[in-house]
């Protein structure tokens, strides 16, 4: 389950957000602190996560305090399904 | 009391002897009290405001929520509430002459002075924080507060209040609710906030606004040559940067000393590589107050409405509105808005360009050098600073001899120890680049430690020490 | 939905309480302090060095009337400089732009042959209550040989507690020449590190007040205290406009006329400093006849005052030059109806310079003057 979690959201970030759909992301590679998503693609994101796992990410979550990897995202999605 | 003097200095002595002295629920007692008489002492009125607001907003947020769910209106009503305080204070050399003017012509005479409006201490602040704090109790991040006093410290607390940061109830009431100590990291890191946020402040910022030509400068800028005027704005650029950073050093200094960490505002501004690394570095907590409340929720209700992936309605109103936001935060005038105009489309103007970037193959990619971004940033946001200075007209005349004047000499001596002032305060920001503020001066041996505290102190003691007090003004005999 | 906010430790937080401190870094603190002092020392020994303060203006007294100051910083560069002293004027802005010490030389010089090295210390709004005291500063530090007291009915109008007074006589550094020991009067007359730190901050935040820098091409007289006005702010031959802000100061004294018994003892100050070997001279100032407009009972009231300062010279046999026996100078001469402009200071100079003269030759003062170099 989990591993579909993170295989949705990397392929969603590699093809969507970074148009790069061969992309790989290491689940633990920062994402907003390093400057690779920025605050314009977040929203992009939480409305995928949304919209694909019927969970709301707060705007005021929408920082890398809150997530900054696509495993600490998916464990987010995980805590509130 | 400013936060510089003596008094200031005395104020925060006397209450953190008795802080210390007492059990933690009593702390925050007097915290309260000794925040109120700070405040008192700039206006009893404005306290009285500031303890109107508190009731309002401690009440409001208590209905806020019913059967797990948030009431709108009572949201809207404790936001526009905020809103209306807010532009009857800040706004009111805006409207002020249009307000007697248009009673005039009802044949209602006002004088003008008897309708000036002071703006009460911390008000731009505190409004943000009551709306942050609407807003996580609507959205049930929060529960609304049950606690009287400590609610009350988070609007009060008076280290903050004068200019920030601009704390989430979020994170800040829980470090109210728990005790709190002070160790020897925390004192350390304390001090050294405090002495470089002193530094900063008197030793930097406020050298170079002393020999700034402001005269010249918001009347004639065409007196000057290309090569004065780029000085001359570095010099403003450095000057606004270590004003207000030293300034939230200072407060994050002191609000150390009794245990409790304020959140930081500034992070090396000017070494940002793009505007989105730009806004977290500069004035963070009014910038993450922006993204959080303003950005996000407008971009959220685009996106559902026109759909995501780079429409140009999620592309260039969020940014735009939020920067006009920003602006008139800041003014609100004619000055302020145009400022926010162009950080907003500087940000539309970088998403742009990342997204073309991104269109292309990776070998087609020209690698820029990182320092080659940090210039450009740079230059931008000091070309952006040009309406902070000084009026539209003359911002216009300023720009334009900038990019188009053909005068080039130097001949503007005054430049010189603005320019050498300028030196350790880039070796400040360099040592403190992407580290903790404190850090640098912790890895200095022990002696460059003492030796940049007694310079710092001396420097202080002798830039803070006028020989008398107020002047006398003779009146002609 | 979160929990309540609240304690997430319990109410018991260390031994020490909220102040958690263990053993301090005394090693960085005893170094700080360490230089702290060195910085001090060698502030103090820098600002003794004749060729440091050779490129400086003269030291600070820390007083709120900066012009004050800077009368004791001229003076003080003069003497540093190696200047004689001989003759001190002192008195109210009527002295300060009325007296050209560089003319009354010339005067005295074309009639006796010697100099006279004078100094103006005219001090702006300077009552007489304050004016004992600075005689008293004056005679103590530089040793004139002639001290002369130019003064107006304003000057014993003034409240000893009014911030004209206060401001003066509230300087630590005063006191402290009177006689009050206080740490900051006596810092200011003894540490020359407390004297300079003001140019160092000055020189950091930009701050050049245009009466302290002689710069080279300044006119020479400038150094001497004189600070004079080169143009006509009111044509004294119309009558006073009393509602008019340049005239707000002698309204407001003069108008309700008083004599007030502090002035008389600083009047009483400034001539026994004869005691002390000088030659105290009382010079009662040139006025514009108009000026009699602003007292209530015009010229009596003018009398009255008159009369108070006849009566305390005579009784301290000291000299007192009047109206009557001065040149009466033309409308050009004046700034307003109590100050003289450069013109005028040049002409009164000159009497002055001559009476001097004639005073040193006829009487057969008991000294002569300095040689300067």
């Amino acid at each position: 389950m989990s591993d579909d979690v993170i295989s949705k959201l990397s392929s969603f970030i590699a093809s969507d957000i970074l148009k790069q759909p061969g992309r790989e992301l290491a689940p633990e590679a920062p994402l907003i602190s390093s400057g690779l998503i920025d605050s314009f693609s977040l929203m992009d994101i939480a409305l995928f996560v949304e919209d694909t796992f019927g969970v709301r990410i707060e705007d005021t979550e929408l920082n890398s305090e809150t997530f900054d990897t696509v495993k600490e995202l998916e464990d987010l999605i995980e805590s509130r399904q | 009391m400013e936060i510089t003097s003596f008094h200031f200095l005395l104020f925060v002595l006397g209450v953190l002897i008795v802080y210390h002295l007492l059990p933690h629920r009593a702390q925050n007692y007097w915290l309260l009290i000794a925040s109120y008489a700070f405040y008192v002492f700039w206006s009893w009125k404005f306290a009285l405001l500031l303890l109107a607001a508190t009731i309002f907003h401690f009440e409001l947020a208590k209905r806020l929520r019913r059967d797990g769910k948030g009431r709108p209106i009572l949201l809207w009503l404790g936001v526009g509430a905020n809103v209306v305080l807010f532009v009857i204070f800040k706004a009111s050399s805006f409207y002020l002459s249009r307000l007697v003017a248009l009673l005039g012509q009802m044949g209602i005479q006002v004088g003008l002075d008897g309708l000036r409006i002071v703006i009460p201490l911390g008000l731009s602040y505190y409004v943000l924080q009551n709306i942050s704090y609407l807003a996580d109790v609507y959205r049930g991040q929060i529960p609304a507060s049950t606690n009287w006093i400590d609610f009350a410290l988070y609007l009060a607390y008076f280290p903050k209040m004068v200019a920030g940061p601009i704390e989430r109830a979020r994170t800040f009431l829980p470090i109210l609710a728990r005790p709190r100590w002070v160790d020897n990291r925390a004192l350390s890191r304390s001090v050294i906030l405090i002495f470089v946020g002193l530094t900063r402040k008197l030793l930097i910022a406020d050298l170079m606004f002393a020999h700034f030509p402001w005269g010249a400068f918001a009347v004639e800028p065409e007196a000057f040559s290309k090569i004065e005027l780029i000085g001359w704005l570095g010099i403003y650029a450095f000057a606004l940067y270590n004003d207000f950073a030293g300034y939230t050093s200072i407060v994050r200094g002191v609000s150390g000393l009794f245990g409790i960490e304020l959140s930081p505002n500034f992070n090396t501004p000017y070494f940002a590589k793009n505007f989105t690394e730009f806004w977290n570095r500069w004035h963070i907590t009014l910038s993450h107050w922006l993204r959080d409340y303003i950005f996000f929720p407008v971009n959220r209700a685009l996106a559902r409405r026109f759909g995501t992936g780079n429409r140009w309605q999620t592309l260039v109103i969020p940014p735009m509105l939020t920067m006009l936001v920003s602006g008139f935060w800041h003014g609100p005038n004619w000055q302020m808005l145009l400022w926010g105009i162009l950080h907003g489309l500087y940000l539309v103007g970088e998403r742009l360009f990342m997204l073309r970037r991104q269109a292309r193959p990776e070998g087609q990619k020209v690698r820029w050098p990182s320092w080659g971004s940090t210039l450009i940033v740079f230059i931008l946001v000091v070309l952006a600073w040009v309406p902070f200075a000084v009026r539209i007209p003359t911002a216009l005349s300023l720009w334009n001899q900038l990019l188009i004047g053909n005068v080039f000499g130097f001949r503007d001596q005054g430049l010189v120890f603005p320019l050498m002032v300028l030196i350790p305060a880039i070796w400040l920001d360099l040592a403190q680049y992407n580290k903790a503020e404190e850090i640098f001066f912790l890895r200095q041996s022990q002696f460059a430690q003492a030796t940049i505290l007694a310079t710092a102190m001396i420097l202080i003691l002798v830039v803070t020490s006028s020989d008398a007090g107020q002047p006398f003004v003779y009146q002609g005999f | 939905m979160p929990e309540e906010i609240k304690s997430t430790a319990s109410d018991e937080y260390g031994k020490g309480g909220s102040f958690a401190i263990q053993k301090l870094n005394w090693r960085v603190l005893r170094l700080t302090l360490i230089l702290l002092v060195g910085y001090i020392v060698l502030g103090e020994s820098l600002f003794r060095l004749d060729i440091v303060r050779a490129g400086l203006t003269g030291p600070r007294i820390g007083s709120r009337h900066r012009q004050f100051e800077i009368q004791v910083a001229r003076l003080e560069k003069l003497v540093d400089e190696g200047e004689p002293i001989d003759c001190i004027f002192l008195g109210n802005s009527m002295v300060w732009l009325g007296v050209n010490p560089l003319v009354v030389n010339q005067a005295f010089q074309e009639e006796t042959g010697q100099e006279i090295h004078c100094f103006n210390f005219g001090v702006s709004a300077l009552p007489a209550s304050s004016a004992g005291k600075i005689a008293t500063m004056l005679v103590k530090n530089y040793h004139p040989k002639v001290l002369i007291y130019g003064t107006f009915a304003r000057d014993y109008a003034i409240p000893a507690d009014a911030d004209d007074a206060y401001v003066v006589s509230d300087t630590p550094w005063l006191k402290y020449q009177n006689g009050k020991f206080t740490l900051e009067g006596w810092l200011y007359a003894h540490s020359r590190a407390v004297q300079y730190k003001g140019h160092l901050h000055d020189f950091l935040l930009n701050i050049y007040l245009e009466d302290v820098f002689v710069q080279p091409e300044a006119p020479r007289y400038i150094a001497y205290g004189l600070d004079p006005k080169y143009d006509i702010r009111l044509d004294v031959r119309t009558a006073p406009d009393f509602e008019s802000p340049d005239n707000r100061d002698p309204v407001k004294w003069l108008g309700h006329f008083e004599i007030r018994q502090e002035n008389l003892d600083g009047l009483r100050q400034v001539v026994q400093q004869s005691d002390n070997g000088v030659q105290v001279i009382v010079i009662e100032m040139p006025f514009y006849n108009n000026a009699y407009d602003f007292f209530p009972n015009g010229k009596q009231d003018y009398e009255s005052y008159f009369q108070q300062v006849d009566l305390i010279t005579a009784s301290n046999r000291t000299s007192f030059w009047q109206l009557d026996d001065q040149p009466s100078l033309s409308p050009e001469s004046w700034w307003d109806y109590f100050h003289l402009n450069l013109q005028g200071a040049d002409q009164f100079s000159q009497w002055l310079g001559s009476e001097l003269a004639d005073n040193y030759l006829q009487q057969g003062w008991e000294f002569s003057f300095s040689e300067s170099h």
